[in-house]
């Protein structure tokens, strides 16, 4: 019992991770009607610029972390102002695709700056080592950090979209972009909110899984994106509750699936192996979707973007 | 208080207005009348500035707007109920609402206009906290009106407003929109297929055909005029 508890934890964590990048996608997405398939390297680029901080001038994490979230801000407006305003009024599919590229770019030029980052290197943070005891189960600083800012991220972006003025006018923007600024609603000045929104939301989950893993490269948020995505697309692409839903549903998917399969074999075939937990995950995915197409919490199939 | 000069626009290689000049004066009615394509909604997509004018000029309070992006027209006072209402589905009532006033900033003002809005509609009262998109056709039709009020506008422009309404709700519109203006002054510009029924509340009209004013005058002058009895009041 103590052993699933264990895992179920575990699952929990990285589930976290998966539901705040998926949350992150689908703000962007249901703002701008951009799936952002970059969004994994521009947390991953925070993250290494939070790294250069604590490594090159060893800024004290807490005075790193601040910065690197004003540096979210920054990269997300100047992403909102070059890449996806040129683009606004392109195909979904287009959009989709030029966020590929976008990607590619930012990765290249994070390791033109910072070419020791082409290597996995140390990421040091304070979490580093703490871990505590309660009943029979072992818990990590870093898994009740990420567990608190997740539900911190969740709250306040609740709290935001539904109580302020400017959150009901980014809700009523990507209900219908063209009555909101028949509103009043100066739309060019929302959009870049919503990408520094969520840049700091990638910033946050990159920072923690770069603490978690006490390891960083340019490119180590790659796995974690396609995972966010499968979680948001479980979601239904539309609810930000549902995308958090769909990451914690992977997670402990993953998790529950590591405990069942540790150790055992199909014929010469070894199951335990993360490959194979993989494609259950996204076979089950592909099953689910062909079931429910609009995702497990989705309402729609297609929406007006 | 709004002025249309020898406006023309269209989208790409189409002209779909073709030098329209109209005019509603303070505390006016003014309806514009015209069959389907006849440029009634590119008109007010034109007033409100989501489409650029390629050529005139439109005045509110004596000052140019042509060239102003939407919100700063609302802010100059210039508020449109949208064709098919065009609520935002997803948020409440009451978020709808308040979306309508987001051009005034202070929360007392805010709350004061709300309040004035429930008075004219008091249906809307009890239906705050549900989804717009849930609203039958009439509330919606309210709840859009009720929006545009938010802003306190001095100009408020309906496009087609009687639209897939059963005809006590259109009796229902209509005698609000006559209240508004008798009540409060309120300046109306409003665009309709229903010929009869905006007639009956605007003091002058003007006829759109084909992208041009075809004619305009007081109600009792049109309804003598042998084309508008056939074209829109069904003979």
């Amino acid at each position: 019992m103590t052993a699933v508890l264990q895992v179920a934890l575990a699952g929990g964590v990285t589930g976290s991770l998966y539901g705040l990048l998926a949350v992150g996608i689908v703000l962007i997405y249901r703002t701008t009607g951009v799936l952002n398939f970059a969004y994994g390297a521009i947390a991953a680029v925070c993250a290494c610029f939070m790294y250069v901080l604590l490594t090159g001038p060893r800024l004290n994490f807490w005075l790193a972390l601040p910065l690197a979230l004003i540096f979210a801000v920054a990269l997300g407006i100047a992403l909102e102002r070059l890449f996806a305003r040129p683009v606004l009024n392109a195909p979904v599919f287009t959009k989709a695709i030029a966020t590929l590229a976008l990607a590619l770019v930012l990765q290249t030029v994070a390791q033109q700056i910072w070419p020791q980052l082409a290597q996995p290197e140390h990421f040091p943070s304070p979490f580093e080592g703490h871990a505590t005891r309660i009943g029979g189960l072992y818990i990590s600083a870093i898994g009740v950090t990420v567990l608190g800012v997740t539900a911190v991220v969740m709250v306040a972006l609740a709290l935001f979209l539904n109580r302020t003025r400017l959150g009901i006018a980014m809700r009523a923007t990507a209900d219908n972009q063209p009555v909101a600024r028949l509103m009043g609603v100066p739309v060019g000045l929302v959009f870049p909110l919503v990408w520094a929104l969520s840049a700091v939301v990638a910033a946050l989950t990159g920072i923690l899984f770069a603490s978690q893993q006490a390891v960083i490269d340019v490119q180590f948020m790659d796995p974690l994106l396609i995972l966010a995505f499968v979680a948001a697309v479980l979601g239904g692409l539309e609810s930000l509750p549902g995308a958090l839903l769909g990451g914690l549903i992977v997670g402990l998917t993953d998790s529950l699936l590591a405990l069942v399969l540790a150790g055992r074999h199909v014929g010469a075939l070894d199951v335990s192996d993360p490959g194979i937990r993989a494609a259950l995950i996204f076979g089950g995915f592909v099953l689910v979707l062909l079931l429910r197409p609009q995702g497990l919490f989705g309402q729609a199939v297609l929406r007006k973007v | 208080m709004l002025k249309v000069e020898r406006v023309s626009t269209g989208y790409g290689p189409l002209e779909v207005l073709r030098e329209v000049s109209l005019e509603a004066r303070a505390g006016e009615i003014v309806a514009v009348l015209g069959a389907n394509g006849a440029g009634k909604t590119t008109l007010m997509r034109a007033l409100t500035g989501l489409l650029a004018t390629r050529a005139g000029a439109i005045w509110l309070d004596g000052q140019h707007v042509e060239r102003l992006a939407p919100e700063r027209r609302v802010r100059l006072g210039l508020a449109l109920v949208p064709e098919g209402r065009d609520l935002f589905g997803s948020l409440t009532v009451r978020e709808n609402l308040v979306m309508g006033a987001f051009t005034r900033r202070a929360s007392a003002e805010i709350e004061a206009a709300m309040a004035r809005v429930l008075a004219y509609f008091p249906r809307l009262k009890d239906r705050l906290h549900a989804q717009a998109a849930s609203l039958s056709g009439g509330e919606g039709q309210m709840l859009a009106i009720g929006r545009a009020l938010m802003s306190q506008p001095r100009a408020l422009l309906l496009d087609e407003p009687s639209q897939g309404l059963a005809p006590i709700v259109v009796e229902a519109v209509f005698d609000v929109l006559a209240r508004l203006n008798r009540d409060e002054g309120l300046t109306i510009l409003l665009v309709e297929q229903n010929a009869r029924k905006a007639l009956g509340i605007a003091g002058r009209a003007y006829v759109l055909q084909s992208g041009t004013v075809a004619l305009h005058g007081t109600p009792r002058e049109l309804a003598d005029t042998a084309t508008l009895r056939e074209l829109y009041l069904g003979g």
